[in-house]
Order: structure tokens, then C-alpha cells, then sequence
């Protein structure tokens, strides 16, 4: 029983540190503000449903990201069967802004999207969580060398992705103004890595 | 990196529009996330016994039956018993393609009309059946047996010890040990028209009496359980009646005794537990009881007398035979120090069938059943025995003889000379 209250008080701190850094994290990686605070709120709930295993958790944020990343996933899968089966497989949905967001980080995440699943992953990690090369090859259980190849592919990537909207479109702010953003001037195909 | 780029300012925008909920909404759904653990956790056993359920049903009903209850079809084909009466000779006849056997168990009744309880089995492997009989032994043969199907509750139970008495003119007393369990009895009366096939008739079964009825001299004395009590048998009717009963323990009756010489009951001392004999000369009412100079715990005492005053007690041990004899009707027993030389045949007499008779001329005659064979010993003095060739089977006494139930069965009047008896037709078990 103690140790279960003492589990609680740990989720309690771990939500008040890291609550907004995973949603931030989670956010670039699905495109979906709502969908990003609810899966970090199913990591948070699922760690208070096995207080015990918290407890013996090092690093707490670790732990609740890649619970949640993997929740994002399972959607992901779960989604991409159910639009393979019912929309022609178009799994991809348009990213919408958040208010407060400028609409150029939106058109990022928007970018981001466009990237394949474990390029995001790896540049989310890396770029928004703040984790070393070391840290997302052993998070991601890829070489390093891998990484650092999928990080300077997809910055590459985002690059054109960006400049291709700022040049597509008639003025960057009024691509801002719009609601929801869909950056229209990316072609709807999904960059994948090279093997 | 370029402006574009810029992941910090990213997410510290989306940190800064992210509201933080309460913290304790989210216990109600750490509940919902209990309740799909344990849902999971019950679905992972249902599945696992869905799977293991089947295979484990299939381990408990689907093994092959119990060799009991069929023949086994690796060892032959199916048994057909076909309800064919059986020639008088005690094998070789068949049911379907399996042999059959009759074996005489007991016999009963006067020299001129005997009859005889007889085992027909059909030798099905694994699956032997067999019906206890009630047929006539020597004199006119019958075409059917008196009684079928007797004391035994399937064809399957094994039996033994198996005892016929009759107890009154034309009413006789089966009994005997069904699957070793106790003894049962029935009681059958059979008809004066012997020619007249009678119904499938297993007799009654004996219940014990509840009063005390008046008995005659030549009434006898039965047990209806091994050691249990004895009751008087009414001769005009065969009504059963309470007695006294022998200060001994174990008690066991003597049946075949010649009319007048008193009931003889062999058992245990009931406070040393060495063999002990105890007479009655008045129907139960008075006890003399003898404790033979044996050891306790030992087997009872086999008791025989012709005339009711000279008698001779057979202790059996498990290589050696010792012996008593009274000459006063059983009061005071004597051993007889000459001891009685085994054949090499009989290295062990335990689990041994042995049983011994006084015959007419006073001499003695035992009989121990073999592996293979039934051997005999005699003593013309009553002191010096010795191998003797005899009927070939088990001796019981009857009323003015003797009955050998061997292959074949015999018959004499003195125990000496001995002929075939034809035993009447039997007929194979269902």
C-alpha cells in the first residue's frame, strides 16, 4: 500500500514536469494536438494503473514517451488497416493549427508528417525531446550511424517540403491564415527511407 | 539550421498552448486501464483453456475402456454367447468362438437325488462370464438347471468359497463370497417334478430370523456371513431361528455332519485367539468349548466326526499340519504327536484349498488342492498318513456319501470307491 501511494506522488511529479514536453512530442509526431494529450494521458494513466512498475522506472519521462509513442503506433497501425480497408488506404490526415502555435511550426509538423515513420520518430526524438544520437539509436534499437543518417535525410527532407510551400504558395502568411492548414502545394506521398 | 527548422521554438509554442488537465481525472481512467488488464488476462486463460479444455477431455474420456467392460478386440474377435445348452462334459463346449467352462463349486443333498452348484463361464479374454448354477449331479438328468444366474450381481464377479446346503427336505441354502466381498445367500426349494424345465429361479435371499423357534434333534445349524452368527434350521420347513450361540470367536459351522452328532462350530479362543472348538448337543442351547494347545492367530481349526464323539482337529500351518484328536465329544483334545509327511508337491499350504473327512471305517482321509492337482492323504489308525490315490477333486460330504467335485465329478458312499456322476445340462451365461 505504500508503495503504491508513493507511486502516485511519482506519476504526480512526472505529470507536472513532463505533461506539455510529451504532448509537444507526440504532437509533432501525429499532427493531432488532441490525439497527442490523449495518449500521454494514457501513458500517465496506464503508469498509475501499475504503480509498482513506475516505481522501478530510472528515467520516468523515458518511459511514459515510449509508452506513449507506442500507443501512437498501435493507432497508427490500427488506422492505416482500417483506411487500407475502407478509404483506399489514404491513412495521412491534415495537420490542424493550434491556437498559439505559429503557423509556421504547424506547416513543420505538417512536414513532419510527410516523413516516413521512423524518420519522424528518430527527428522527434532527437529535435523535440532532446534525447542524444546515442540515446534515440538505443531507444529506437538502430545503429547510430542510422540515425544520424535518418536525422540529416529528413532535415534534408523537411527542407525541400518547406521550401516547396513557401514557394508554392502565394504568400506565406495568408498559407498561415488558412484553416485548418493542409499544406496543398506537398504532394500527398509518403517519403520513405532508403534501406 | 535553418529558421524553418526551428524544433525548440516548436515546441515551446506547443508547450505553452497545452493545457494541463487535473491530475485526478486520471484515475478513472488508470480504473478503465485495470479493468483492460484483467479482461486481457481473462481472455488469455479462456483462450488457453478453450484450447487445453478439449485436449484434456479427450486425455480423460477418450482412453480405451476398462477391459471389463468388453473383450478386448486386440486380443479376438467379438463375443456372441448365443443361449445354447452345454453337453454334460466340463469343457470344450464354445459360445461363439470362445470356450466355455464348468467348474463344480459344491454339492448338496442325498447320494440318490444330489445336486450340485456348478460356475459356467465362457472364457471371453479379459472378459471372463459366468453364471452360478443349480443343476443335478448323478441320477436322472435334467435338461435344465434348478437355478440360474445365482448369487452374483454381473457375469463379471468372481466368487468363491462357495456353499450348498440343503436345511430342510427339498430346501437348500446357497452361499458365497461375490468380488471377495461378504458372504450372500439364497434359499431355494426345488419342485418334486424334477422333469419340468423351472423358469430362470435364483432363489430368495436369506434374511435373518427374529424369534426363537422349537428344533428337533436332527435340525441343523447355519451361518449366513463368514464368522457371523449362528441360526437354527426348522427340518419340516427350513424356517431359520435364533439360538445360543458358541463362547468362541471366528465361528464356523460344520456342515455334512451325520444327523445326531450335535452341532460342531470350529473358531478362535476368545481371549488367547487360538484355535478353539466349541460342541452343542441340545440345538444351541448349552456350549462346551475347547481351546486347542496352537498358537493364536493361525487359521480355524478343521473339524470332522462321524459319530459325534470321536473327532480329530486339523491346525494348519504354512509348511506343516498339526493334529488333535477327542474321544469324549470334544471336551478334552488330545494331539497327536506323528506327524503327517507333506509330499514335496505341497512345499507351501498357504492359499491352499484342504479340507478332511472321517470315513465310514473310521479312517481318515485329507486332501490339499495343488497347483495342478488335487493329493490325497490317508490314515487307516488315525495317527500315520500317507499319499493315496483319490477322486481327483475336493471332497464334500452329502447326505449318505460323498461328492468329489473334480473333472470329472465322482460319487461314493464310503469314500473308498468312487464313480462318474453326470452332471445335468447347464446353460452358457448372457
Amino acid at each position: 500500500m505504500g508503495d503504491e501511494l508513493e507511486a502516485r506522488e511519482a506519476v504526480r511529479d512526472a505529470y507536472q514536469a513532463h505533461y506539455r514536453r510529451l504532448v509537444a512530442a507526440l504532437y509533432a509526431l501525429t499532427g493531432d494536438h488532441a490525439e497527442a494529450q490523449d495518449l500521454v494521458q494514457e501513458a500517465y494513466a496506464r503508469a498509475l494503473a501499475r504503480p509498482r512498475q513506475f516505481l522501478d522506472v530510472a528515467d520516468p519521462e523515458a518511459w511514459l514517451r515510449t509508452v506513449a509513442m507506442n500507443l501512437a503506433r498501435t493507432r497508427w497501425r490500427r488506422r492505416r488497416l482500417f483506411d487500407t480497408l475502407v478509404r483506399s488506404g489514404r491513412v495521412a490526415r491534415p495537420v490542424e493549427s493550434v491556437p498559439g502555435v505559429d503557423p509556421n511550426r504547424v506547416a513543420l509538423v505538417a512536414a513532419l508528417q510527410q516523413l516516413s515513420q521512423a524518420t519522424r520518430e528518430t527527428i522527434v526524438l532527437h529535435h523535440l525531446a532532446d534525447m542524444s544520437v546515442h540515446e534515440v539509436a538505443e531507444a529506437l534499437g538502430v545503429p547510430v550511424g542510422t540515425v544520424k543518417a535518418r536525422l540529416s535525410r529528413g532535415r534534408a527532407m523537411l527542407a525541400t517540403l518547406l521550401s516547396d510551400v513557401e514557394v508554392g504558395s502565394p504568400a506565406r502568411a495568408d498559407a498561415a491564415r488558412r484553416r485548418p492548414i493542409v499544406p496543398p502545394a506537398i504532394r500527398p506521398q509518403e517519403v520513405r527511407d532508403a534501406p | 539550421m535553418r529558421p524553418e527548422l526551428d524544433f525548440r521554438t516548436l515546441r515551446t509554442q506547443i508547450e505553452s498552448a497545452t493545457w494541463v488537465p487535473d491530475f485526478n481525472t486520471l484515475y478513472r481512467r488508470a480504473g478503465r486501464v485495470r479493468m483492460r488488464d484483467r479482461l486481457t488476462v481473462l481472455g488469455a486463460l479462456l483462450g488457453t483453456l478453450g484450447v487445453l479444455a478439449p485436449v484434456a477431455l479427450a486425455g480423460i474420456f477418450g482412453r480405451p475402456a476398462p477391459a471389463v467392460l468388453g473383450p478386448n478386440p486386440d486380443l479376438s474377435g467379438a463375443y456372441d454367447p448365443g443361449p445354447t445348452a452345454t453337453p454334460s462334459s466340463s469343457t470344450g463346449a464354445t459360445a461363439g468362438r470362445f470356450p466355455s467352462t464348468i467348474t463344480v463349486l459344491a454339492a448338496a443333498g442325498d447320494l440318490a437325488d444330489l445336486i450340485a452348484a456348478v460356475d459356467v463361464c465362457v472364457e471371453v479374454p479379459q472378459a471372463r462370464r459366468c453364471s452360478l448354477q443349480i443343476t443335478r449331479l448323478g441320477g436322472t438328468e435334467r435338461r435344465t438347471p434348478f437355478v440360474l444366474d445365482a448369487l452374483r450381481a454381473s457375469p463379471l464377479d468372481k466368487i468363491g468359497n462357495v456353499q450348498l446346503t440343503r436345511i430342510a427336505t427339498g430346501t437348500y441354502m446357497l452361499s458365497g463370497e461375490v468380488s471377495a466381498g461378504s458372504r450372500s445367500c439364497v434359499q431355494f426349494r426345488l419342485t418334486g417334478d424334477t422333469q419340468t424345465p423351472l423358469p430362470a429361479q435364483t432363489g430368495s435371499p436369506v434374511i435373518g430370523p427374529s424369534e426363537h423357534l422349537p428344533l428337533g434333534g436332527g435340525d441343523q445349524a447355519v451361518q449366513l456371513v463368514q464368522y457371523g452368527d449362528l441360526f437354527g434350521v426348522r427340518g419340516i420347513d427350513g424356517a431359520l431361528s435364533l439360538v445360543g450361540q458358541p463362547p468362541i470367536a471366528r465361528r464356523t459351522v460344520l456342515n455334512g455332519l451325520p444327523a445326531g452328532t450335535g452341532w460342531w462350530v470350529a473358531g478362535a479362543d476368545l481371549r488367547t485367539g487360538a484355535p478353539a472348538v466349541s460342541v452343542s448337543v441340545d440345538q444351541g442351547q448349552n456350549w462346551t468349548a475347547s481351546t486347542l494347545d496352537a498358537p493364536p492367530g493361525i487359521d480355524v481349526p478343521t473339524v470332522v466326526t462321524l459319530d459325534g464323539r470321536n473327532a480329530w482337529a486339523f491346525v494348519r500351518y504354512s509348511h506343516a499340519i498339526r493334529f488333535f484328536r477327542t474321544s469324549d465329544g470334544g471336551a478334552y483334545w488330545r494331539e497327536i504327536r506323528t506327524p503327517i509327511e507333506l509330499p514335496a508337491s505341497l512345499k507351501t499350504l498357504e492359499n491352499r484349498r484342504f479340507g478332511a473327512l472321517v470315513r465310514p471305517d473310521r479312517s481318515l482321509l485329507l486332501w490339499f488342492q495343488a497347483d495342478t492337482e488335487t493329493i490325497f492323504l490317508e490314515s487307516n489308525d488315525g495317527e500315520h498318513f500317507g499319499v493315496v490315490v483319490g477322486p481327483g477333486g475336493a471332497i464334500a460330504p452329502v447326505d449318505n456319501g460323498y461328492a468329489s467335485l473334480g473333472d470329472p465329478a465322482r460319487v461314493s458312499t464310503d469314500a473308498h470307491t468312487w464313480r462318474e456322476a453326470t452332471l445335468s445340462a447347464t446353460v452358457l451365461p448372457t
